[in-house]
């Protein structure tokens, strides 16, 4: 894989970024996929448009690996990643904003990038479940919250 | 024991799985188990905070946000799902049936968290073969698995081998009916279809035989019992094959009034793709109906075939409309499977019983997560 190449996520995956790990959905399909802490970082970097060469140095600058290990686990994270079609490659890679080179003070502790992926999710989601007629419920207690997109 | 019940729908939805799950609550909580639910809104405007028989019941928006449509949500309802755990303080956790929002709950559910008793009420999808889906992820992380029925047992056991020692059948029983048995019509015969509209049923089937079964026998009807998102494809289809009149679509039908529409039924279709353990199918039993449906899933164990109902394989429909013509052809031998039916199904899927051993899963999974954190 070219260190120059630069990837984002496809126009039809949403992701969210929660406590550093990054949950994905592919829309189109409705499979779900989570990537723990240094594959979330890598995710974000990914999604400015950084290019593999800019996410290498930003690993080895925040957490305890070396060049090599840390572009190896990538490229193979990259191959997954579009293997799953999550990503596509960048039209205009875009060059991180902040220079990689300056050292972070105290690394993390680094673990290779994990993708998990939940493949029956779409399934699950599209069983669509029984509904009695509204007009039919009597509400008999509790407090009617929030309520918007359910 | 405090028990949190995670149920993907839960009351007033009443599909089979949510039917059983809030049964199985009104009776466990009799044994001095303290119950709180967390479920979904789903499709309905239900509030996020209600009290089903005196048990607390929490929604979230787990679908809408794993949908995608408000993923955005996603960080509050993980805070408000720990908030409810945290206040809680569950002894344990039953999943009862997988949905998306198992998902929310397999993020606490690490090392030393609450141990999970998982309820798998269907069978094992096509896309959860390996371990890259939600169920394997469920299934080794629980402290133990029910199956609903023997062949979704079989099912969780060849995806997860390694789980088998942690596993067990527990049927779906049902309470007797409250009425009795009435003879089974013939002039004219009326087929029953109870359930979702939804493509697994395949309940058009059920309109593809009685087209082909109006000559031969005047006056039949089927009555279609339930509601879905096939509703006005099954009603177009019965218009195009020119049944309409002998089509009637009752819509959903209140728990409690299911026996008198099974007993008005000379007979019960159940053509599914596939079935964990229908208990539209266990009640049919109940009240002395022959089923004809498809030997999938839990459905071989509710209907033995030919003595309490017939059942072919599940892509023969005209093995499905030939066994069917051949049982409205021949009413002492559908009356015997009626009463054959009845007496297996009182036998093996017996109400009591499911608690009782529900009850002892309880004790015996908390207690077996004590030993385990004493020994560290």
């Amino acid at each position: 894989m070219n260190l120059d190449s630069a990837y984002a996520p496809r126009e039809e995956v949403a992701s969210e970024l929660i406590d550093g790990e990054a949950i994905i959905i592919d829309l189109s399909t409705g499979m779900y996929f989570s990537l723990d802490r240094v594959g979330g970082r890598i995710w974000a970097l990914l999604a400015n448009q950084a290019s593999l060469g800019e996410i290498r140095a930003c690993l080895v600058n925040e957490y305890q690996v070396d060049e090599q290990v840390a572009g190896e686990d990538l490229e193979n994270l990259a191959q997954q990643l579009l293997a799953e079609n999550l990503i596509v490659p960048a039209k205009e890679p875009r060059p991180l904003d902040h220079a990689a080179d300056e050292t972070t003070a105290a690394k993390a502790p680094y673990q290779p990038a994990r993708l998990v992926a939940y493949r029956d999710m779409g399934d699950l989601l599209a069983l669509d479940p029984p509904a009695p007629g509204l007009s039919e419920i009597v509400w008999r207690d509790g407090p009617a919250n929030e309520r918007d997109e359910r | 024991m405090k028990v949190l019940f995670w149920s993907e729908l839960f009351w007033p939805y009443i599909g089979g799985a949510e039917v059983f799950g809030a049964k199985l609550l009104s009776a466990l909580a009799k044994h001095e188990n303290q119950f709180a639910v967390i479920t979904s809104h789903d499709n309905l405007d239900l509030p996020d905070r209600d009290v089903y028989e005196g048990i607390p019941v929490y929604r979230f928006p787990f679908r809408a946000v794993l949908s995608g449509r408000a993923l955005s949500r996603f960080p509050e309802v993980i805070r408000g799902v720990a908030r409810v755990k945290a206040e809680f303080q569950p002894d344990l956790v039953h999943v009862n049936a997988l949905g998306p929002s198992a998902t929310f709950h397999m993020r606490g559910s690490g090392q030393g968290a609450v141990p999970t008793l998982f309820t798998l009420q269907q069978e094992v999808l096509p896309s959860q073969t390996g371990s890259g889906n939600l169920l394997y992820q469920l299934l080794t992380a629980a402290s133990h698995v029910v199956g609903v029925s023997n062949s979704v047992l079989d099912q969780v056991r060849n995806l997860a081998p390694q789980i088998s020692a942690k596993t067990s059948c527990i049927y779906n029983g049902v309470d007797p009916p409250p009425l009795a048995p009435s003879p089974l019509p013939f002039h004219p015969p009326s087929l029953l279809c109870l359930g979702r509209l939804v493509p697994a049923k395949r309940v058009d089937w059920a309109i593809e035989a009685i087209a082909r079964l109006r000559d031969q026998f005047k006056g039949i009807e089927l009555v279609i019992a339930g509601d879905g998102p096939l509703r006005h494809a099954l009603e177009a289809r019965a218009l195009q094959l020119g049944v309409q009149d002998c089509v009637r679509f009752l819509g959903w039908v209140e728990p409690e009034q299911v026996y008198e529409k099974i007993n008005a039924a000379t007979c019960v279709l159940m053509p599914s793709q596939r079935e964990g353990l229908p208990v539209s199918g266990v009640q049919a039993a109940m009240m002395g109906r022959p089923i004809v449906g498809t030997a999938v899933g839990g459905l071989v164990e509710v209907v033995r075939h030919a003595e309490t109902g017939w059942l072919v394989a599940s892509n023969d429909l005209e093995g499905f409309i030939s066994g069917l013509g051949q049982l409205l052809e021949n009413p002492e031998r559908a009356a015997g499977m009626g009463a054959a039916a009845r007496v297996h199904a009182l036998r093996t899927f017996e109400w009591q019983s499911t608690v009782e051993r529900y009850q002892q899963l309880y004790s015996d999974v908390a207690a077996h997560q004590e030993t385990i954190l004493e020994s560290r």
